[in-house]
């Protein structure tokens, strides 16, 4: 287990520096390369240009630069100053994760409870007509375009029948109130919710089916336990594993936020600042967030990994994979 | 997975890569199965929806009533009207006629995209799957790199460095999302290696690569076929984003995702012309997954 642990991590060491070659790669692709922006300005003279180029260092040659770049952003989680506005892009990124942390949290936590009501009631009552609304839900739910189901809302509950409001953290010029946060906050989380819960119901359904079926489940029920005492204690908390490993291995998009429903939403989070800076070209802002949030799916994969192995002893490595029917 | 889902495809995990092969069931053969799939009302009459749609966007220039990008300077972000079925965007150009075109960008969009996936998907997953060793582990590197990065991040950031070259988006979605297939063949042909007929036409001297391309690889693609209609709706999702949010394919030429992006900022005035093409978008989703899980039923779980 400790071996397996330990050649995990290993495993992590090339898969950082291969990333940080494609990032360091993208900030090159970009024309005109890191003061591609700066040089368009037809007030920036040749020499200025120059001088820019020297103090950051773009005349080394290639692997120098990326050297310098890979102890910067890697060791130091340095990721330079924004090219629009001069501000470190660190600072700017601390000050946009509340927004990002209260929105996706939100659609998280609504996504789990409703995909795990869904989920026990299609497996309860399966090919039932319950079971078939759910699954056209969920259906619905991954054909569903983002940006088009956020605007039919916004157009409904806010231009129609103004009840939520069409978009923001807060209303500006009132004085701070929760009841204010979380009205705005209802639209966005279960127009993002949504897309989450499409996909776990089923992941938990398909996993309660899988447990339903096992000897032990058979076994509690010839002890003459309650169908509620052998549904909740001993067959969900075997299916919910799977969903939770999977719960696991989207948490850092807690951190980078939802592009598409922060946009339409105009919430002030780690999407729309990373959709703001690729409208400004701000390299340094988007290269940044693409680093961290790299830096968080190894983290949380890995994590997802242990987890796995932690509650599920038959996937341990050097046992064979035998035991349970499923093996 | 997905992010708009933040990340739009449906995400493996790097776990689900090394799935023993032994556990994935082996894909039945093809004998009376598209009789099976004509059972599945709903993946047919979802079928033909898809094929009428892609139809009519053939013939756009047949069957629009107005040429593409011609404006009408007398009806402005007007409603439907008897000259405008769908009326007119803020430009004054007919909404209907620009779906239709739109369609045309929008499905070759998702089908070149599906086509670049499948192509580098079955490459990398029959070179893991039949060589094996060190091979294997440098797929699996690369497939480990690949789910390591934001890829919807990424897939902005490439478009937005396409400028107008329409042809480079396909390239950046399918190239962004070929890892399912590349396992699926991958733990195809591990399976399959062990199968009787495959020992068979080993021992009768069937050359590597002959055996690869005419036995193992054959039944190892219908699972494949399942996610290239799953990732045909994931596709078109990813593009529909890149240009609603700006970054993908640029107007005037319309595609549905574009024509959304127009409608948002006039959506008080001309709701219908933000309501149009995202349901459009989201119809043909939904009949492509549909369609994917009639096959899957048919292909893969056999039953």
């Amino acid at each position: 287990m400790k071996s397996y642990i330990f050649g995990k991590i290993l495993r992590v060491i090339p898969l950082v520096i291969l990333i940080s070659v494609i990032t360091f790669a993208l900030l090159h692709l970009a024309p005109g390369g890191p003061v591609g922006i700066v040089a368009g300005n037809p007030k920036v003279s040749a020499d200025d240009l120059s001088r820019l180029r020297e103090s950051y260092g773009l005349d080394d040659p290639l692997p120098v630069q990326y050297l310098h770049w890979f102890k910067q952003v890697f060791l130091r989680f340095d990721f330079g100053k924004s090219y629009v506005n001069g501000r470190p892009v660190t600072a700017m990124i601390r000050e946009r994760i509340p927004a990002t942390l209260e929105l996706m949290g939100s659609a998280f936590l609504l996504a789990l409870i409703v995909s795990c009501v869904m989920g026990v009631f299609s497996a309860l009552k399966r090919d039932s007509a319950v079971d078939h609304f759910f699954s056209a839900i969920s259906v619905t739910g991954t054909s569903l375009p983002v940006f088009w189901f956020a605007l039919m809302a916004i157009y409904l509950f806010s231009l129609r029948l103004g009840l939520l409001p069409a978009g923001g953290r807060e209303t500006l010029a009132v004085p701070h109130s929760v009841l204010d946060r979380l009205h705005h906050l209802i639209l966005p989380a279960s127009v993002l919710s949504l897309t989450y819960l499409a996909s776990w119901s089923r992941y938990l359904r398909a996993g309660l089916l899988d447990t339903f079926s096992g000897d032990f489940i058979r076994t509690a029920r010839a002890k003459g336990l309650s169908e509620r005492s052998v549904i909740l204690k001993h067959a969900l908390r075997n299916a919910v594993l799977p969903v939770l490993t999977v719960v696991v291995m989207q948490i850092p998009t807690l951190f980078t936020g939802a592009v598409i429903t922060e946009t339409v939403f105009a919430w002030p989070g780690m999407g729309r600042f990373f959709y703001e800076g690729m409208q400004r070209q701000d390299y340094s802002r988007v290269l940044g967030i693409v680093v961290i949030s790299s830096l968080l799916i190894i983290l949380f994969n890995f994590a997802g990994d242990i987890l796995c192995l932690a509650v599920d002893p038959r996937i341990r490595p050097g046992r064979l994979a035998g035991g349970g029917k499923n093996a | 997975m997905k992010n708009n889902r933040y990340t739009l495809t449906p995400r493996i995990s790097p776990r689900t890569w090394r799935i023993d092969p032994a556990r994935v069931p082996l894909p039945v053969s093809r004998g009376a199965l598209s009789g099976r799939f004509f059972e599945d009302h709903l993946a047919v009459i979802s079928l033909i929806l898809v094929l009428f749609i892609a139809l009519i966007s053939i013939l756009a220039p047949v069957l629009a009533p107005y040429p593409r990008d011609k404006i009408d300077l007398d009806n402005i972000s007007s409603g439907p009207s008897a000259e405008h079925v769908l009326g007119t965007d803020e430009l004054g150009r007919d909404v209907f006629t620009r779906l239709i075109f739109g369609g045309r960008f929008t499905l070759l969009i998702a089908g070149g995209s599906v086509l670049v996936a499948l192509v580098v998907g079955v490459m990398m997953g029959t070179l893991a799957g039949y060589f094996g060793g060190w091979v294997d582990q440098v797929v699996s590197a690369a497939v480990d790199v690949f789910l390591s990065i934001p890829v919807f991040l990424i897939v902005l950031i490439l478009a937005s460095l396409s400028s107008g070259r329409i042809w480079i988006i396909p390239l950046v979605i399918g190239g962004t999302s070929w890892m399912e297939p590349a396992r699926l063949i991958r733990t195809g042909l591990l399976r399959l290696r062990e199968e009787e007929f495959v020992e068979a036409a080993h021992s009768l001297g069937v050359s590597g690569w002959k055996k690869v391309f005419r036995h193992m690889l054959p039944p190892a693609l219908s699972p494949v076929l399942v996610t290239a209609t799953i990732g045909f709706s994931q596709a078109m999702l990813i593009e529909s984003s890149l240009s609603f949010l700006g970054f993908g394919v640029q107007p005037p030429v319309p595609t549905w995702g574009n024509m959304l992006y127009n409608g948002q900022i006039f959506l008080r005035t001309s709701p219908l012309a933000a309501f149009a093409p995202g349901f459009l978008i989201f119809t043909v989703c939904l009949c492509f997954n549909f369609t994917g899980r009639g096959l899957k039923r048919v292909l893969v779980a056999g039953k």
